[in-house]
């Protein structure tokens, strides 16, 4: 059981205190669930990582621990760039107090992570990935009654994603996990309860799938997009102004890139036949507000259709408009 | 794995671990690493000796100038590289904090071990060579030498533990410690004999704790030497004792500083 009680931590900067990264977090994390953490970037959930392993302290507060922890996987840390991977896992084997089996512990590791000759070359010669199957083969290799993961398989290759969520799958029972991860399907498949990190608060949900949901809602755009296209004319004009709305769809979708993964973006047009054709070139879907996006929508010239990126689901939120046309026009003009 | 191990348990498996890994570290990596353990002592020692050669200066202090200079440099490059490896544990060492069971202070003790553990073979190294080869004898009073080489690594360690912190808390710090080494190897006496220096210089010198320990190991070596007046080893030992004390003070004060990024 981990017991998580009123918890502040902030970070000292350049320039005196930095601001609260958490305030006041409470929860209780039971014995053999596992949990997942959802948060934009930023929001503390490497922070509450490193509170929860016992590498860093709060400055207010009290972080218990009553099981075996191991430490945050999935950080830079822990390795020794100029030693050789075996050297490595023979300090982590003796630091866990395992002087007498390290052959066994080092066998293990060497077959999870799956390195060949690579394993007696130094740690600073690995690509990322290779580290991360290293540092997932040591924190498998003892037996910790809870698995701290920040972002651990998001390296891995896809044979070793497949190993690493067998492994996960093989630990349930008898111990648990505490995760990060921006894959909403690995913490799907591998968490039952989590906790959503909000502006230095933390939320417990019983159900992951309501943490995303929670997540998700507060990430719908706050600066919204929104292009409008219209104005009928005769031929000549007609083709300057598909060009010219090649031009927005382009400004649009910098724009959406720029956006945080996976939301939704709305935007409205009052014609939009040319637009169709232009958004199937550059990857959008388009659909009517409340539809799903497929390919080949066909769009009827009196709805507002909705611009959005490929997102796993339908928008539900249509968001203020941002009139970006305003702005072509001025560019224009100057 | 044992359900729970008391924490004197696992600091010690801590310090084994850490002390193994730095070894490797500190011998093995690079070149011939550990044949420059070697080397610097003797080429500092070479080069002085071409110098005082050049100078026809015999003898110090009624002593055979080799052995002067092997046994203050030998006793000074001790604390030096004590002191510096050590202060530089912690930083060397950041990415290992990912384990909660390694604390920074295990960092800087175990480095101060390792370097004297590798003082001590050195200097066995090139007394026995010097010995052998007839530049030198055998050392007059090895408990005193060893008493002496003793405190200056002690000096040594609670140096590199305040540094570690300081250094780590106010960056500057490790500025004026570099251009503070350089004057405290002339001010330590390693290659000018202290007793020359008129007063009131000389009692000004006298303050500082490791021209007493360099005094003090010269002297066990050869009896007959004239050292500085009114050595103290408890003078060296007080001081080092002192250090180690603020050391660890600070180290637990400022510890989870330290570990934070």
């Amino acid at each position: 059981m981990i017991v998580v009680d009123d918890v502040y931590k902030r970070y000292q900067t350049d320039h005196g205190p930095g601001k609260w990264v958490l305030q006041g977090v409470s929860f209780t994390i039971p014995p053999k669930l596992n949990v997942g953490l959802v948060g934009c970037n930023g929001a503390g959930k490497s922070t509450l990582l490193r509170l929860i392993g016992g590498i860093d302290t709060p400055n207010r507060g009290r972080i218990e621990r009553h099981c075996r922890v191991s430490w945050p996987m999935g950080f830079g840390g822990g390795l020794q760039g100029s030693l050789t991977g075996r050297q490595n896992a023979k300090f982590v084997s003796r630091i866990h107090g395992h002087e007498d089996d390290i052959p066994e512990r080092i066998a293990y590791i060497q077959e999870f992570a799956d390195l060949g000759d690579a394993f007696d070359e130094p740690v600073k010669t690995y690509s990322s990935g290779m580290k991360s199957r290293l540092h997932f083969g040591l924190s498998l290799a003892f037996d910790f009654d809870v698995y701290i993961s920040d972002e651990v398989t998001a390296t891995g290759d896809a044979a070793f994603r497949t190993k690493a969520a067998a492994a996960f799958k093989e630990l349930t029972g008898h111990a648990s996990l505490i995760m990060v991860s921006h894959g909403e399907g690995t913490l799907k498949q591998f968490c039952t309860a989590g906790i959503w990190l909000n502006e230095g608060k933390a939320h417990w949900f019983d159900d992951v799938r309501d943490a995303l949901g929670a997540y998700k809602d507060s990430q719908t755009v706050s600066e919204p997009v929104s292009i409008t296209f219209g104005q009928s004319g005769d031929n000549a004009e007609q083709i300057e102004k598909e060009a010219e709305q090649a031009r927005r769809l382009e400004a649009v979708l910098e724009m959406l890139q720029q956006g945080k993964n996976g939301t939704p973006v709305c935007v409205e047009f009052e014609e939009f036949k040319g637009v169709v054709q232009t958004a199937k070139k550059a990857g959008i879907e388009l659909a009517s507000e409340g539809q799903i996006a497929k390919r080949g929508y066909q769009l009827k010239p009196d709805e507002l259709p909705v611009l959005r990126r490929r997102a796993p689901e339908p928008i539900n939120k249509l968001v203020d408009l941002y009139d970006l046309h305003t702005q072509c026009v001025k560019a224009k003009k100057e | 794995m044992a359900s729970a191990r008391t924490p004197a348990v696992i600091t010690l498996s801590v310090w084994k671990a850490l002390f193994l890994r730095e070894a490797v570290s500190r011998i093995s990596t690079g070149r011939a690493a550990w044949l420059w353990l070697l080397l610097e002592p003797l080429i500092h020692i070479g080069v002085l000796l071409i110098i005082f050669i050049i100078f026809r200066m015999r003898t110090v202090g009624g002593i055979d100038t080799t052995v002067w200079l092997m046994v203050g440099m030998m006793a000074f490059l001790t604390f030096r590289r004590t002191a510096t490896q050590s202060q530089n544990a912690v930083d060397s060492n950041r990415g290992l904090f990912t384990y909660r069971q390694v604390k920074p202070v295990d960092t800087v003790l175990v480095r101060a071990v390792l370097e004297g553990f590798l003082a001590m073979i050195v200097a066995l190294i090139l007394f026995c060579a010097a010995a052998f080869w007839g530049a030198s004898g055998l050392p007059y009073d090895p408990l005193s030498l060893l008493e002496a080489f003793l405190g200056l690594w002690l000096l040594g360690l609670g140096f590199g533990l305040i540094t570690s912190v300081a250094g780590d808390l106010i960056p500057e710090v490790g500025n004026v410690i570099g251009f503070i080494m350089t004057p405290m190897y002339f001010a330590s006496g390693v290659i000018f004999p202290v007793a020359q220096a008129p007063q009131p210089y000389r009692d000004w010198l006298l303050l500082n704790p490791i021209l007493h320990g360099l005094e003090s190991a010269r002297l066990a070596f050869s009896p007959y030497y004239n050292a500085a007046p009114n050595l103290s080893i408890a003078y060296l030992y007080g001081f080092a004792l002192t250090l180690i004390f603020l050391g660890l003070i600070l180290h637990v004060r400022f510890s989870a500083k330290l570990v934070a990024q």
